[in-house]
Protein backbone atom coordinates (compact mmCIF):
# COMPACT_ATOMS: atom_id res chain seq x y z
CA UNK A 1 0.00 0.00 0.00
CA UNK A 2 1.99 2.90 -1.37
CA UNK A 3 0.17 5.52 0.96
CA UNK A 4 1.17 3.79 4.09
CA UNK A 5 4.80 4.45 2.95
CA UNK A 6 4.14 7.99 2.70
CA UNK A 7 1.98 8.36 5.60
CA UNK A 8 4.36 6.43 7.50
CA UNK A 9 7.43 8.37 7.14
CA UNK A 10 5.77 11.31 7.29
CA UNK A 11 4.27 10.23 11.21
CA UNK A 12 7.77 9.21 11.79
CA UNK A 13 9.16 12.93 10.41
CA UNK A 14 6.47 14.47 12.10
CA UNK A 15 6.68 13.10 15.13
CA UNK A 16 10.72 12.99 15.40
CA UNK A 17 10.28 16.94 14.80
CA UNK A 18 7.53 16.85 17.66
CA UNK A 19 10.28 14.90 20.17
CA UNK A 20 12.78 18.01 19.54
CA UNK A 21 10.76 20.49 20.07
CA UNK A 22 9.76 19.17 23.47
CA UNK A 23 13.36 19.85 24.17
CA UNK A 24 14.45 22.76 21.87
CA UNK A 25 16.07 25.37 24.13
CA UNK A 26 15.91 28.24 21.51
CA UNK A 27 12.46 30.11 20.91
CA UNK A 28 13.38 31.20 17.24
CA UNK A 29 14.35 27.38 16.14
CA UNK A 30 11.37 26.27 17.87
CA UNK A 31 9.22 29.07 15.53
CA UNK A 32 10.88 27.38 12.75
CA UNK A 33 10.25 23.61 13.64
CA UNK A 34 6.59 24.39 14.46
CA UNK A 35 6.01 26.28 10.58
CA UNK A 36 7.79 23.13 9.33
CA UNK A 37 5.54 20.38 11.61
CA UNK A 38 2.76 22.42 10.15
CA UNK A 39 3.48 22.36 6.67
CA UNK A 40 3.54 18.14 7.27
CA UNK A 41 0.47 17.77 8.52
CA UNK A 42 -1.07 20.09 5.86
CA UNK A 43 0.79 17.40 3.38
CA UNK A 44 -0.36 14.37 5.77
CA UNK A 45 -3.82 15.56 6.10
CA UNK A 46 -3.70 15.39 2.30
CA UNK A 47 -1.82 11.74 2.02
CA UNK A 48 -5.25 10.05 4.36
CA UNK A 49 -7.25 11.05 1.40
CA UNK A 50 -5.53 10.71 -1.63
CA UNK A 51 -4.10 8.14 -4.14
CA UNK A 52 -0.24 8.03 -4.66
CA UNK A 53 1.34 6.33 -7.46
CA UNK A 54 4.46 4.55 -5.85
CA UNK A 55 6.08 3.73 -9.31
CA UNK A 56 7.28 7.27 -10.05
CA UNK A 57 10.43 9.06 -9.27
CA UNK A 58 8.59 11.73 -7.12
CA UNK A 59 7.72 9.41 -4.98
CA UNK A 60 10.72 7.67 -4.10
CA UNK A 61 12.55 10.94 -3.77
CA UNK A 62 9.70 12.10 -1.63
CA UNK A 63 10.22 9.02 0.67
CA UNK A 64 14.39 9.38 1.07
CA UNK A 65 13.95 13.19 1.93
CA UNK A 66 11.00 11.94 4.83
CA UNK A 67 13.72 9.74 6.08
CA UNK A 68 16.31 11.87 5.43
CA UNK A 69 14.68 14.45 7.71
CA UNK A 70 13.59 11.83 10.42
CA UNK A 71 17.64 11.16 11.01
CA UNK A 72 18.32 14.36 11.08
CA UNK A 73 15.73 15.46 13.73
CA UNK A 74 17.11 11.85 15.59
CA UNK A 75 20.49 13.09 15.69
CA UNK A 76 19.50 16.43 16.25
CA UNK A 77 17.70 15.66 19.67
CA UNK A 78 21.54 14.87 21.19
CA UNK A 79 23.24 17.32 19.48
CA UNK A 80 21.44 20.55 19.01
CA UNK A 81 23.74 22.37 17.06
CA UNK A 82 22.23 20.54 14.25
CA UNK A 83 18.71 22.10 14.33
CA UNK A 84 18.87 24.29 11.10
CA UNK A 85 20.23 20.96 8.77
CA UNK A 86 17.06 19.48 10.43
CA UNK A 87 15.02 22.76 9.11
CA UNK A 88 16.96 22.46 5.57
CA UNK A 89 15.86 18.99 5.46
CA UNK A 90 12.13 19.45 6.53
CA UNK A 91 11.84 22.26 3.80
CA UNK A 92 13.03 19.50 1.54
CA UNK A 93 10.80 17.01 2.16
CA UNK A 94 8.10 19.05 1.82
CA UNK A 95 8.87 20.41 -1.42
CA UNK A 96 9.01 16.74 -2.28
CA UNK A 97 5.81 15.46 -0.90
CA UNK A 98 4.21 18.28 -2.42
CA UNK A 99 5.28 17.72 -5.43
CA UNK A 100 3.35 14.06 -4.86
CA UNK A 101 0.16 14.55 -3.64
CA UNK A 102 -0.55 17.68 -5.89
CA UNK A 103 -3.45 16.83 -8.55
CA UNK A 104 -3.94 13.55 -6.67
CA UNK A 105 -7.71 11.91 -6.53
CA UNK A 106 -9.13 10.55 -3.36
CA UNK A 107 -8.20 6.92 -2.21
CA UNK A 108 -11.56 6.69 0.04
CA UNK A 109 -13.47 7.66 -2.68
CA UNK A 110 -12.90 4.09 -4.56
CA UNK A 111 -12.28 0.70 -3.40
CA UNK B 1 -65.09 4.11 28.83
CA UNK B 2 -65.91 1.91 25.68
CA UNK B 3 -63.43 4.11 23.75
CA UNK B 4 -60.84 3.45 26.59
CA UNK B 5 -61.87 -0.53 26.45
CA UNK B 6 -61.49 -0.31 22.79
CA UNK B 7 -57.74 1.41 22.95
CA UNK B 8 -56.73 -1.30 24.89
CA UNK B 9 -58.31 -3.96 22.65
CA UNK B 10 -56.79 -1.91 19.82
CA UNK B 11 -52.89 -2.00 22.10
CA UNK B 12 -53.03 -5.81 22.69
CA UNK B 13 -53.86 -6.24 19.08
CA UNK B 14 -51.04 -4.62 17.92
CA UNK B 15 -48.84 -5.80 20.72
CA UNK B 16 -49.56 -9.08 19.64
CA UNK B 17 -48.91 -8.55 16.36
CA UNK B 18 -45.37 -7.62 17.51
CA UNK B 19 -44.08 -10.94 18.00
CA UNK B 20 -40.31 -12.29 18.97
CA UNK B 21 -39.16 -12.26 16.40
CA UNK B 22 -39.99 -9.23 14.62
CA UNK B 23 -38.16 -7.50 18.39
CA UNK B 24 -35.47 -9.34 17.48
CA UNK B 25 -35.07 -7.86 14.36
CA UNK B 26 -35.36 -4.49 15.31
CA UNK B 27 -33.04 -4.80 17.91
CA UNK B 28 -30.32 -5.98 15.55
CA UNK B 29 -31.70 -3.04 13.30
CA UNK B 30 -31.54 -0.48 16.12
CA UNK B 31 -27.86 -2.07 17.04
CA UNK B 32 -26.57 -1.95 13.80
CA UNK B 33 -28.13 1.61 13.07
CA UNK B 34 -26.67 3.28 16.88
CA UNK B 35 -23.13 1.06 15.16
CA UNK B 36 -23.12 3.02 12.24
CA UNK B 37 -23.42 5.98 13.72
CA UNK B 38 -20.26 5.38 15.93
CA UNK B 39 -18.19 4.81 12.72
CA UNK B 40 -19.37 7.71 11.07
CA UNK B 41 -17.84 9.44 14.22
CA UNK B 42 -14.39 7.70 13.09
CA UNK B 43 -14.00 10.87 10.23
CA UNK B 44 -15.55 13.08 13.07
CA UNK B 45 -12.79 12.21 15.27
CA UNK B 46 -10.11 12.95 12.79
CA UNK B 47 -11.01 16.18 11.95
CA UNK B 48 -11.48 17.13 15.97
CA UNK B 49 -7.80 15.88 16.71
CA UNK B 50 -6.86 17.92 13.48
CA UNK B 51 -8.52 20.84 14.88
CA UNK B 52 -7.29 20.94 18.25
CA UNK B 53 -3.71 20.00 16.66
CA UNK B 54 -4.34 23.58 14.28
CA UNK B 55 -5.26 25.63 17.07
CA UNK B 56 -2.78 24.93 19.83
CA UNK B 57 0.07 25.12 16.49
CA UNK B 58 -1.46 28.83 16.33
CA UNK B 59 -1.57 29.60 20.07
CA UNK B 60 2.01 28.22 20.40
CA UNK B 61 3.50 29.65 17.10
CA UNK B 62 2.10 33.18 17.77
CA UNK B 63 3.37 33.65 21.18
CA UNK B 64 6.02 36.16 22.58
CA UNK B 65 8.08 38.18 19.66
CA UNK B 66 6.03 36.00 17.10
CA UNK B 67 2.89 36.97 18.04
CA UNK B 68 1.90 39.83 15.23
CA UNK B 69 2.59 37.01 12.86
CA UNK B 70 -1.26 36.02 13.80
CA UNK B 71 -3.78 37.45 11.63
CA UNK B 72 -7.08 37.29 10.27
CA UNK B 73 -5.74 35.81 7.08
CA UNK B 74 -4.09 33.35 9.27
CA UNK B 75 -7.40 32.03 11.28
CA UNK B 76 -9.60 32.19 7.52
CA UNK B 77 -7.34 29.03 6.57
CA UNK B 78 -8.02 26.94 9.74
CA UNK B 79 -10.29 24.47 8.21
CA UNK B 80 -11.36 20.59 9.30
CA UNK B 81 -9.33 18.46 6.90
CA UNK B 82 -12.35 16.37 5.57
CA UNK B 83 -14.65 18.66 5.21
CA UNK B 84 -18.70 17.66 4.22
CA UNK B 85 -18.01 17.49 0.32
CA UNK B 86 -15.14 15.62 0.72
CA UNK B 87 -16.94 13.07 3.82
CA UNK B 88 -19.92 12.75 1.53
CA UNK B 89 -17.63 11.36 -2.09
CA UNK B 90 -16.20 8.82 0.66
CA UNK B 91 -16.64 5.23 -0.58
CA UNK B 92 -16.50 4.13 3.37
CA UNK B 93 -19.23 6.98 4.30
CA UNK B 94 -21.26 6.38 1.58
CA UNK B 95 -21.40 2.49 2.43
CA UNK B 96 -22.14 3.07 6.13
CA UNK B 97 -24.88 5.08 5.98
CA UNK B 98 -26.71 2.80 3.07
CA UNK B 99 -25.62 -0.25 5.93
CA UNK B 100 -27.39 2.22 8.64
CA UNK B 101 -30.53 3.46 6.45
CA UNK B 102 -31.06 -0.17 5.84
CA UNK B 103 -30.72 -1.22 9.44
CA UNK B 104 -33.14 1.89 10.82
CA UNK B 105 -35.66 0.77 7.86
CA UNK B 106 -35.23 -2.96 8.62
CA UNK B 107 -35.73 -2.18 12.12
CA UNK B 108 -38.90 0.65 11.69
CA UNK B 109 -40.51 -2.27 9.69
CA UNK B 110 -40.10 -4.83 12.15
CA UNK B 111 -41.75 -2.92 14.78
CA UNK B 112 -44.04 -0.98 12.52
CA UNK B 113 -47.80 -1.92 14.16
CA UNK B 114 -50.35 -0.22 11.65
CA UNK B 115 -51.07 -0.40 8.44
CA UNK B 116 -49.95 3.50 8.05
CA UNK B 117 -46.22 2.75 9.65
CA UNK B 118 -45.41 -0.28 7.58
CA UNK B 119 -46.33 1.57 4.52
CA UNK B 120 -43.88 4.09 5.57
CA UNK B 121 -41.33 1.71 6.45
CA UNK B 122 -41.94 -0.34 3.27
CA UNK B 123 -41.04 2.77 1.05
CA UNK B 124 -37.56 3.86 3.27
CA UNK B 125 -36.46 -0.05 3.08
CA UNK B 126 -37.03 0.17 -0.42
CA UNK B 127 -35.60 3.44 -0.74
CA UNK B 128 -32.50 1.75 1.48
CA UNK B 129 -32.40 -1.41 -0.54
CA UNK B 130 -31.41 1.29 -3.71
CA UNK B 131 -28.98 2.98 -1.44
CA UNK B 132 -27.20 -0.46 -1.20
CA UNK B 133 -27.48 -1.37 -4.67
CA UNK B 134 -26.00 2.08 -6.16
CA UNK B 135 -22.85 1.57 -3.16
CA UNK B 136 -22.97 -1.80 -3.98
CA UNK B 137 -22.52 -0.93 -7.85
CA UNK B 138 -20.03 1.74 -7.09
CA UNK B 139 -17.53 -0.66 -4.97
CA UNK B 140 -16.77 -3.57 -7.32
CA UNK B 141 -15.45 -3.05 -10.73
CA UNK B 142 -16.74 -6.29 -12.05
CA UNK B 143 -20.47 -5.56 -10.83
CA UNK B 144 -21.63 -7.17 -13.88
CA UNK B 145 -20.46 -10.25 -11.80
CA UNK B 146 -21.36 -9.64 -8.54
CA UNK B 147 -24.39 -7.35 -8.65
CA UNK B 148 -27.47 -9.77 -9.36
CA UNK B 149 -31.10 -7.70 -10.91
CA UNK B 150 -32.69 -10.83 -11.03
CA UNK B 151 -31.97 -11.07 -7.03
CA UNK B 152 -32.95 -7.49 -6.47
CA UNK B 153 -35.89 -7.48 -8.16
CA UNK B 154 -37.18 -10.63 -6.22
CA UNK B 155 -36.56 -8.44 -3.09
CA UNK B 156 -38.62 -5.47 -4.65
CA UNK B 157 -41.54 -7.35 -5.12
CA UNK B 158 -41.90 -8.41 -1.41
CA UNK B 159 -41.24 -5.04 -0.67
CA UNK B 160 -44.10 -4.04 -2.84
CA UNK B 161 -46.50 -6.64 -1.64
CA UNK B 162 -46.15 -6.17 2.06
CA UNK B 163 -47.38 -2.57 0.42
CA UNK B 164 -49.87 -3.59 -1.50
CA UNK B 165 -51.54 -7.11 0.38
CA UNK B 166 -50.98 -6.24 3.71
CA UNK B 167 -50.97 -9.66 5.93
CA UNK B 168 -49.79 -9.26 9.02
CA UNK B 169 -48.65 -12.71 9.41
CA UNK B 170 -46.54 -12.35 6.04
CA UNK B 171 -44.36 -9.74 7.25
CA UNK B 172 -42.07 -12.29 8.80
CA UNK B 173 -41.90 -13.98 5.42
CA UNK B 174 -40.97 -10.74 3.56
CA UNK B 175 -38.19 -9.77 6.40
CA UNK B 176 -36.67 -13.50 6.23
CA UNK B 177 -36.88 -12.68 2.24
CA UNK B 178 -35.46 -9.32 2.20
CA UNK B 179 -32.53 -10.00 4.73
CA UNK B 180 -31.42 -13.37 2.87
CA UNK B 181 -31.20 -11.50 -0.42
CA UNK B 182 -29.31 -8.29 1.22
CA UNK B 183 -26.92 -10.73 2.91
CA UNK B 184 -23.76 -10.56 -0.07
CA UNK B 185 -24.57 -6.82 0.06
CA UNK B 186 -24.47 -6.25 3.56
CA UNK B 187 -21.35 -8.78 3.77
CA UNK B 188 -19.45 -6.18 0.88
CA UNK B 189 -20.83 -2.99 2.53
CA UNK B 190 -19.05 -4.29 5.65
CA UNK B 191 -15.85 -5.45 4.12
CA UNK B 192 -15.88 -1.94 1.99
CA UNK B 193 -15.55 -0.23 5.39
CA UNK B 194 -13.32 -2.04 7.80
CA UNK B 195 -11.04 -2.13 4.57
CA UNK B 196 -11.16 1.54 4.24
CA UNK B 197 -10.93 2.27 7.97
CA UNK B 198 -7.72 -0.07 8.47
CA UNK B 199 -5.59 1.08 4.65
CA UNK B 200 -7.00 5.35 4.80
CA UNK B 201 -4.91 5.54 8.02
CA UNK B 202 -7.26 8.03 9.91
CA UNK B 203 -5.58 6.13 13.32
CA UNK B 204 -2.26 7.59 12.27
CA UNK B 205 -3.31 11.09 11.48
CA UNK B 206 -5.01 10.94 14.98
CA UNK B 207 -2.05 9.96 16.74
CA UNK B 208 0.41 12.42 15.18
CA UNK B 209 -2.32 15.29 15.79
CA UNK B 210 -2.88 14.03 19.42
CA UNK B 211 1.05 13.56 19.77
CA UNK B 212 1.43 16.96 18.32
CA UNK B 213 -0.52 18.66 20.85
CA UNK B 214 0.98 16.72 23.83
CA UNK B 215 4.33 17.71 22.75
CA UNK B 216 3.40 21.37 23.39
CA UNK B 217 1.50 21.07 26.32
CA UNK B 218 5.19 19.32 27.72
CA UNK B 219 7.01 22.16 26.16
CA UNK B 220 4.64 24.66 27.98
CA UNK B 221 4.70 22.53 31.64
CA UNK B 222 8.82 22.36 31.37
CA UNK B 223 8.15 26.34 31.23
CA UNK B 224 6.14 26.74 33.72
CA UNK B 225 7.90 24.83 36.54
CA UNK B 226 10.35 27.42 36.42
CA UNK B 227 8.22 29.12 38.35
CA UNK B 228 7.33 28.50 41.74
CA UNK B 229 4.74 25.95 41.81
CA UNK B 230 3.23 23.44 44.62
CA UNK B 231 3.28 19.59 44.29
CA UNK B 232 -0.36 19.13 43.82
CA UNK B 233 -0.24 21.81 40.59
CA UNK B 234 2.61 19.39 39.02
CA UNK B 235 0.72 16.27 39.88
CA UNK B 236 -2.46 18.06 38.59
CA UNK B 237 -0.41 18.89 35.41
CA UNK B 238 0.95 15.55 35.32
CA UNK B 239 -2.10 13.69 35.71
CA UNK B 240 -3.26 15.83 32.68
CA UNK B 241 -0.62 15.32 30.50
CA UNK B 242 -0.79 11.39 31.41
CA UNK B 243 -4.83 11.67 29.95
CA UNK B 244 -3.24 13.01 26.90
CA UNK B 245 -0.46 10.19 26.51
CA UNK B 246 -3.02 7.87 26.77
CA UNK B 247 -5.10 9.38 24.24
CA UNK B 248 -2.66 8.97 21.95
CA UNK B 249 -1.97 5.54 22.94
CA UNK B 250 -5.09 4.81 22.03
CA UNK B 251 -5.66 6.47 18.69
CA UNK B 252 -5.21 3.36 16.83
CA UNK B 253 -8.27 1.11 19.55
CA UNK B 254 -10.25 3.93 17.96
CA UNK B 255 -10.51 3.12 14.61
CA UNK B 256 -9.86 -0.79 15.61
CA UNK B 257 -13.09 -0.78 17.90
CA UNK B 258 -15.38 0.86 14.75
CA UNK B 259 -13.83 -2.29 12.77
CA UNK B 260 -14.30 -4.88 15.17
CA UNK B 261 -18.23 -3.09 15.33
CA UNK B 262 -18.67 -3.45 11.62
CA UNK B 263 -17.41 -6.79 11.13
CA UNK B 264 -19.74 -7.87 14.29
CA UNK B 265 -22.83 -6.40 12.14
CA UNK B 266 -21.72 -8.34 8.91
CA UNK B 267 -21.62 -11.67 11.27
CA UNK B 268 -24.83 -10.55 12.98
CA UNK B 269 -26.44 -10.14 9.18
CA UNK B 270 -25.28 -13.18 8.48
CA UNK B 271 -26.28 -15.43 11.53
CA UNK B 272 -29.62 -13.96 10.93
CA UNK B 273 -29.80 -14.40 7.37
CA UNK B 274 -28.88 -18.46 7.27
CA UNK B 275 -31.33 -18.84 10.74
CA UNK B 276 -34.20 -17.43 8.32
CA UNK B 277 -33.02 -19.73 5.48
CA UNK B 278 -33.86 -22.52 7.95
CA UNK B 279 -37.54 -20.42 8.95
CA UNK B 280 -35.69 -20.02 12.02
CA UNK B 281 -36.93 -16.29 13.41
CA UNK B 282 -36.36 -16.88 16.61
CA UNK B 283 -33.38 -18.82 17.81
CA UNK B 284 -30.46 -18.50 20.40
CA UNK B 285 -27.95 -18.27 17.11
CA UNK B 286 -29.79 -14.99 16.39
CA UNK B 287 -30.31 -14.05 20.11
CA UNK B 288 -26.27 -14.71 20.98
CA UNK B 289 -25.47 -12.78 17.72
CA UNK B 290 -28.04 -9.41 18.85
CA UNK B 291 -26.47 -10.03 21.90
CA UNK B 292 -23.03 -9.38 20.84
CA UNK B 293 -23.96 -6.51 18.73
CA UNK B 294 -25.75 -4.97 21.79
CA UNK B 295 -22.57 -5.44 23.89
CA UNK B 296 -20.13 -3.74 21.38
CA UNK B 297 -22.75 -0.55 21.37
CA UNK B 298 -22.68 -0.73 25.11
CA UNK B 299 -18.81 -0.69 25.49
CA UNK B 300 -18.16 0.66 22.18
CA UNK B 301 -15.79 3.70 23.93
CA UNK B 302 -14.31 1.48 26.26
CA UNK B 303 -10.81 0.71 25.12
CA UNK B 304 -10.45 -1.90 27.72
CA UNK B 305 -13.14 -4.16 26.85
CA UNK B 306 -11.08 -4.58 23.45
CA UNK B 307 -7.84 -5.36 24.99
CA UNK B 308 -9.41 -6.92 27.34
CA UNK B 309 -10.24 -9.86 24.06
CA UNK B 310 -7.54 -9.31 22.42
CA UNK B 311 -4.72 -11.92 22.43
CA UNK B 312 -2.17 -10.23 21.13
CA UNK B 313 -2.20 -6.93 22.21
CA UNK B 314 0.54 -5.07 20.57
CA UNK B 315 2.71 -1.98 20.91
CA UNK B 316 4.79 -0.07 18.14
CA UNK B 317 7.27 2.68 18.72
CA UNK B 318 5.60 5.02 19.20
CA UNK B 319 3.91 3.89 22.25
CA UNK B 320 0.66 3.24 20.46
CA UNK B 321 -1.38 0.17 21.05
CA UNK B 322 -3.28 -2.35 19.03
CA UNK B 323 -5.18 -5.52 19.12
CA UNK B 324 -2.94 -7.47 16.56
CA UNK B 325 -5.59 -10.41 16.40
CA UNK B 326 -6.88 -11.92 12.96
CA UNK B 327 -10.44 -10.28 12.38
Amino acid sequence: MPNQTIRGNLVDAINELNKLLEICPDENQCFEIRIKIRELFQRLDRVIIATLDSSTMEFDEAIKALQALTKEAEKAKTQLDRVAEVINKAAKAVAKVEKLVKNVTGVLAIL
Amino acid sequence: MRYLTMLCITASFLAGCTTTPATQIQAFGDSTKAITDKVDAVIGEYNQSALARIHTDLAATYNKQFANGLTSKTLEDVAQPIDDKTKRGFAMYRANRALGEYAKSLSALASAGSRADIDLATAKLYGAMSGINTQYRNMKSDNADLFNLDDFAGVAKVVAAIGSTIVEEKRNEAIKRIVTSADAKISLLCDTINKQLEDSGIHDGISASRQYVLSEEIRQYKGQVQKDTTLDWRRNEIKRLYELKKGVSESRLLVQNAQKAILAVKSAHGTLASELKKDKYSSEAIAMAIGRLRDLEKHYDNYETLLLECKKIEKDDKGILSCGDKP
